[in-house]
């Protein structure tokens, strides 16, 4: 059953009751929250998401509860809990959403060690996928958004699982695998603007404006992408891109070693991860070519992405 | 004087592209990249112990140059890094 199948009264229901038990990709979260706006935004944003497949069965319990704001006006805000503990807020009731976005990365980005997570976006098209990493407000999630929408599958945005090969295990066929999660992609200021136009027919949440990092907006992912979350994909491409308003489109090939080294400053676990990090990462890196794209307009971006990884390209090499 | 791993042999993890190293101590718990000319002294010590001089003269066999007072100088530059990363170290008596 997805999101969708569920009437909106019937999600409110449960999130003010018992919870809903909402899968996204390989993690199952207990939700629970009495902000009507944000059951409505859940069910929209989240439409084509599983619920309630194992409902006694999740990762996290994660609660939107009423806070102890102080703001102008009657507004108590809203505080965010991680199994049953207060992690942040209060904030303002109108940013129950992001803050619901925010603490979904926060539990993957602190609690999981079975996979090397880097701050990264990947999608994947005919068997190839691309990961695009690099610092906030390099152009990551716009890029990701962009080629979500123009016949990339989205693998997931903001945080990207690598999984490591165990040493008993049989080498994957197409090198290590990313394990796919695919959620809204948060999109700040102008990025918003620009993939409205180059995708006139995406959907997204409302923009909330105001937030410590501007106005923010999410991308919904496809339904197609969702329904595809349980295959994993093979990268083959490592893209450290960097948005320089009204610039030339640049695409300079880096060797492995300093594509290697990039890519694990991106990671938010490898050193914990020892070994079996390592060996994922160096495997990754065997398999991909890395390239920093310099861009001024996604469009450009686009075409240089589709000089390396041809939309014809039908296979993993 | 003679050098050796830090590390035992057998638990460094590393790659090697375009005839750079990337290698994993799992001591530390850090990567590093080594240049061409790092890569050949811990590919030496790899093989076992060896004298500051020995490492100089493949050092020397890597560059094609003479080995003489500038290898001996640059190995022992090459050999406090790898000191200081630490993957390598003098051996004590």
């Amino acid at each position: 059953m997805t999101l969708r199948d569920l009437p909106l009264s019937e999600v409110g229901a449960r999130l003010r009751g018992p919870g809903l038990v909402l899968t996204t990709g390989a993690f199952r979260v207990h939700l629970r929250s009495q902000d009507r706006t944000l059951a409505r935004t859940l069910a929209q944003a989240y439409a084509a998401h599983e619920v309630d497949r194992d409902p006694g069965c999740y990762h996290v319990r994660v609660e939107i509860a009423r806070g102890r704001w102080r703001g102008p006006g009657r507004d108590r805000g809203v505080t965010a809990l991680i199994n049953g503990e207060p992690v942040l807020g209060p904030f303002p009731s109108y940013l129950a959403y992001p803050m619901l976005e925010s603490i979904l990365n926060w539990c993957i980005a602190k609690q999981v060690l079975r996979y090397v997570v880097f701050h990264a976006g990947a999608v994947e098209r005919g068997g190839r996928a691309l990961v695009l990493t690099g610092p906030s407000g390099s152009g990551k999630s716009t890029l990701c958004a962009g080629l979500s929408q123009t016949g990339w599958r989205l693998i997931s945005d903001e945080l990207m699982l690598l999984r490591p090969g165990q040493p008993d295990d049989r080498p994957e066929p197409g090198g290590p695998a990313l394990i796919a999660n695919p959620r809204p992609i948060s999109l700040k200021n102008q990025a918003i603007a620009r993939i409205r136009e180059a995708a006139p027919q995406a959907r997204f949440t409302e923009a909330y404006e105001g937030t410590v990092r501007g106005t923010i907006c999410f991308l919904h992912p496809l339904p197609e992408a969702v329904a595809r979350a349980g295959e994993p994909a093979y990268p083959r491409q490592v893209i450290f891109p960097r948005y320089e308003a009204g610039g030339d489109t640049v695409l300079n090939e880096l060797e492995k070693p300093q594509g290697f080294m990039r890519l694990v400053e991106n990671s938010v676990n490898y050193a914990a991860t020892l070994r079996s990090g390592f060996d994922a990462v160096a495997d990754l890196a065997e398999a991909c070519r890395f390239h920093e794209l310099r861009f001024g307009d996604l469009q450009g971006a686009i075409e240089a992405i589709d000089s390396i990884v041809p939309p014809d390209a039908t296979a993993a090499a | 004087m003679s050098w050796r791993l830090s590390v035992p042999a057998g638990e460094l993890a590393w790659r090697r592209w375009q005839g750079e190293l990337v290698v994993f101590n799992p001591l530390s718990g850090a990567t590093h990249v080594l240049d061409v000319a790092s890569s050949e002294v811990l590919d030496a010590l790899m093989a076992g112990p060896a004298g500051r001089d020995r490492l100089a003269e493949r050092l020397a066999e890597l560059l094609e140059v003479e080995p003489g007072a500038e290898t001996r100088a640059a190995t022992d530059k090459i050999l406090d890094n790898l000191d200081a990363l630490g993957l390598a170290e003098p051996e004590t008596a």
